[in-house]
């Protein structure tokens, strides 16, 4: 074993990529200092915690929509959403750029992107980081199920896939709204959250799983700040038993669809599905059938328990390889401007993002951001992320006196020969660093 | 399957195309034929809603069964379909002879994934497995110089052009231009990665043709893109097979708002499309399509859910339109997919495989063999192009 190699493995394959110091730190015991990470994750910034909750910006929607309609939606788009969105951002990526638990904030996102919610569609572009922050976060280092439940239930989710006006066909909710049934929420929980696409349902499991998850509602804005919340409409549950992939569910209320999750959660279609997601992302974008169902029997043997499969991560030896995997653009922003040891974020680092075809939670659908390298490298965006690395490297104040051992303290040994040879040879330290930002090797991780 | 009246769609449209042969003959023939062929596709994700945007406003139960969800304004074209009434560019290309809809149509995919629909469309099989590459990439791999004849627009590279193939890809960008000294030395390096070697070479070939090509594309809008689209395209170098998404078409709530934004943006990109490709639009075909359709009932919440039967539009210069295809199934549950769904009645290979033998020229077995493996070329619908000379 290298330990060194190991060490810039630990702060790039599974950290967002190696602030000045890390891979000294992460040296001495590169698994250690990741497990760590999990045990032990640094607390959010201060910014994040200074955020609004997704319930007052959903009560905010909900009195828009209902004084003013469609012009009353696109005014709070226009004045409250999208600066929100922008703050989001900002915040996200700079706890992401900051953080000394990298590891955790990569599980963080890993499990932000598997429940994608997008400002693709319009009203979700403020709420998205609220999402973000309520279910996801304080719930990655717990177990699936309940990740899974905070996810379904939380406000933004019922609003993203529908539910929110998904009325059971015979309820008095459903005559009196002249509404009706909506299986979003429904198709994409099985297809895209727990079985997966082959996972073995039919459209009768999706129709069925929709009508027991009519009434997963939001709470009606009412000016006591009690609005926006989950909320459980009885009179919009359609009555009566349900059958999912062959179990019965009798009429429980809102706790018919609760246990139709649990019991999604800790199926083993469930954990395959989620096995080979973790296997694409940590291992490579062809992980081995047996890394596949080492990891799905992990899920399976520890009730789903996220932190025992961060953990199984760490054992698999092919997830240290080196540089199999491709940069995603936010990936590769944070990790470069965690290289510079930048002290956070702003709309110049958003403005990166757009460019390289990445804004955070604009994922193109449910199914979240592609994860594999041919999404992502095309000889135009290649060329895109050389101007970035160029320009990143002009902005640094502090010019490097030996090129050579800043470049190591980003990504150690993992730089070829040739390109530290470059490096060495560069016109300027600026250059030399722009080099190194923009090297084949600082593509990947 | 049911044939009711509406079959007059069809019937009609064997008598248009000797009228559309006659018009090719007197007027449309002058034009330059389609020697230099470009080849546009737009893929409408998400699943467009085809009864908001080619409503079959002649089906008499179509308002009773849409509701509030049919009253939005329309453009009368056979007398049977209509268009969206936000696409008064399509409707004038409809006057023209130069628009052809496409109705009760989907891929060989009979289900309502999203993402294997779309697996299906793009990688030109009967099914979401089995192929990581897509059929526009393997059509471009069958010709030399496919760098600079395939072009994907946008970020990443879809499914369609992905492929052994090196293809380009274009997006506007703002972020100020790398040293080319930079690039010179990165090159070399990039070069010893075999996903990564080719890349920079190429985007600088690409750098060259797009070259100080600025514009209102910051937003992403397709009225913006299509406009730089179309100069590309113009350009004597420029590429000839394109490929790019809109998103947002997965409508299962406030429909017909969101269909008047989209629907909009996309006629007014298809007008600076147009102007932008200036004499070249007579050699041009856009085929505009989506995974699949969507329910024929409203769902609960203004929209509509996932549904199998769907439809497309096929337009440019190149192409014989002033009519709408549809072997129309009706709207009646009965006549529908459980219950529910527009039951498609044509495969909207039949449209991608006359695209590509009668107007980008390829061969039934280039087409059978390669690049929509298993579709007997013959089957295709004819008469979708004017005759190359």
């Amino acid at each position: 074993m290298n330990r060194q190699m190991d060490a810039a493995i630990a702060t790039v394959r599974f950290g967002m990529g190696a602030r000045p110091g890390e891979i000294r730190d992460a040296a001495s015991d590169p698994r250690g200092w990741l497990a760590a990470q999990m045990a032990n994750p640094a607390p959010a910034t201060l910014d994040m915690k200074s955020l609004e909750p997704s319930h007052e910006l959903v009560s905010q929607l909900q009195v828009a929509v209902r004084t003013d309609a469609i012009p009353g939606v696109v005014k709070l788009l226009r004045q409250v959403y999208r600066p929100q969105y922008v703050r989001e951002a900002v915040v996200r990526t700079g706890q992401a750029i900051t953080t000394t638990s990298s590891f955790h904030e990569r599980w963080v996102h890993f499990w932000s992107d598997h429940f994608t919610v997008t400002g693709k569609k319009p009203v979700i572009v403020g709420l998205a980081g609220g999402f973000e922050r309520e279910a996801i976060r304080p719930n990655v280092g717990g177990r699936f199920v309940d990740l899974l439940l905070a996810a379904v239930r939380h406000p933004v989710m019922i609003l993203y896939l529908d539910n929110a006006r998904s009325f059971g066909p015979n309820t008095p909710a459903a005559r009196y709204r002249n509404g009706g049934l909506n299986e979003n929420l429904a198709r994409e929980v099985l297809e895209l959250h727990t079985l997966g696409v082959d996972g073995g349902y039919d459209q009768a499991d999706v129709r069925s799983l929709a009508l027991m998850l009519t009434g997963w509602s939001l709470s009606p804005a009412d000016g006591n700040g009690s609005g926006g919340r989950f909320h459980f409409h009885a009179t919009a549950h359609e009555p009566g038993e349900r059958h999912l992939m062959g179990i019965r569910y009798a009429d429980d209320g809102v706790g018919q669809a609760e246990q139709a999750l649990r019991d999604l959660a800790a199926h083993p279609a469930t954990a395959r599905n989620i096995a080979r997601e973790l296997a694409r992302h940590f291992v490579s974008d062809t992980p081995s059938p047996d890394v596949v169902t080492s990891l799905s029997r992990t899920f399976t043997e520890t009730a789903g328990d996220l932190q025992q499969l961060a953990l199984a991560l760490l054992d698999i030896q092919e997830a240290w390889a080196p540089l199999t995997k491709l940069k995603t653009p936010d990936e590769l922003v944070v990790s470069t401007m965690r290289g510079v040891g930048a002290n956070g974020s702003n709309e110049a680092t958003l403005n990166a993002l757009v460019e390289l075809g990445q804004r955070p939670w604009m994922a193109p659908s449910p199914k979240g951001w592609p994860d594999t390298a041919e999404a992502w490298i095309t000889p135009d965006r290649a060329l895109r992320r050389v101007d970035f690395g160029a320009a990143v490297a002009e902005r640094v104040a502090t010019m490097p006196t030996d090129p050579v051992s800043r470049a190591r303290e980003m990504m150690g040994e993992l730089y070829g020969r040739d390109t530290i040879t470059e490096i060495s040879r560069a016109e300027s330290p600026r250059q030399a660093l722009a080099l190194a930002l923009s090297a084949p090797e600082f593509q990947r991780r | 399957m049911k044939h009711r009246s509406f079959e007059i769609s069809r019937r009609r449209l064997l008598q248009f195309s000797g009228a559309t042969a006659l018009a090719s003959v007197s007027g449309q023939s002058l034009a330059a034929p389609a020697s230099d062929p470009r080849f546009l596709m737009i893929i409408l994700r998400g699943g467009v809603d085809g009864l908001t945007m080619l409503p079959p406003t002649g089906d008499p139960d179509l308002a009773g069964i849409r509701g509030q969800m049919n009253e939005f304004p329309t453009i009368p074209l056979d007398g049977f379909f209509s268009l969206h009434g936000a696409m008064p560019t399509m409707g004038e290309l409809w006057e023209q002879q130069q628009l052809i809809g496409f109705h009760a149509i989907s891929t060989p995919y009979q289900d309502r994934s999203h993402f294997d629909a779309q697996n299906v469309l793009e990688n030109g099989l009967a099914h979401p497995d089995g192929s990581a590459d897509g059929w526009l990439n393997r059509a471009l791999a069958l010709r030399p110089d496919s760098a600079r004849r395939g072009l994907s627009v946008g970020a990443g590279t879809p499914l369609i052009m992905r492929g052994a193939a090196p293809v380009g890809s274009w997006a506007p960008s703002q972020l100020p231009v790398a040293e080319p000294t930079l690039v010179d030395r990165l090159i070399p390096l990039w070069a010893k990665d075999p996903l990564l070697a080719r890349m920079l070479p190429q985007g600088r070939e690409l750098q060259a043709m797009t070259g100080g090509m600025g514009g209102d594309t910051s937003s992403g809008r397709m009225a913006g893109l299509l406009d730089q689209v179309g100069q590309l395209m113009a350009r004597v170098d420029g590429p000839r097979i394109v490929a790019m998404d809109s998103d947002g078409w997965d409508m299962h709530g406030t429909l017909l708002f969101h269909m008047n934004r989209l629907s909009a943006d996309l006629d007014q990109g298809i007008a600076r499309l147009r102007s932008a490709l200036g004499e070249s639009w007579s050699q041009t075909a856009v085929l505009i399509v989506s995974e699949f359709g969507r329910t024929v009932e409203p769902n609960g919440t203004g929209g509509a859910d996932h549904g199998i039967g769907g439809s497309a539009l096929l337009l440019g210069g190149a192409v014989r339109g002033g009519r709408v295809i549809a072997d129309w199934p009706g709207l009646r549950p009965g006549d529908r997919i459980a219950a529910r769904d527009l039951r498609p009645t044509a495969d909207l290979r039949g449209v991608i495989a006359a695209a590509l033998a009668d107007h980008l020229s390829y061969s039934p077995t280039e087409i059978g063999e390669t690049i929509l493996p298993g579709f007997t070329t013959a089957n295709r619908l004819p008469e979708l192009f004017h005759r190359m000379l």
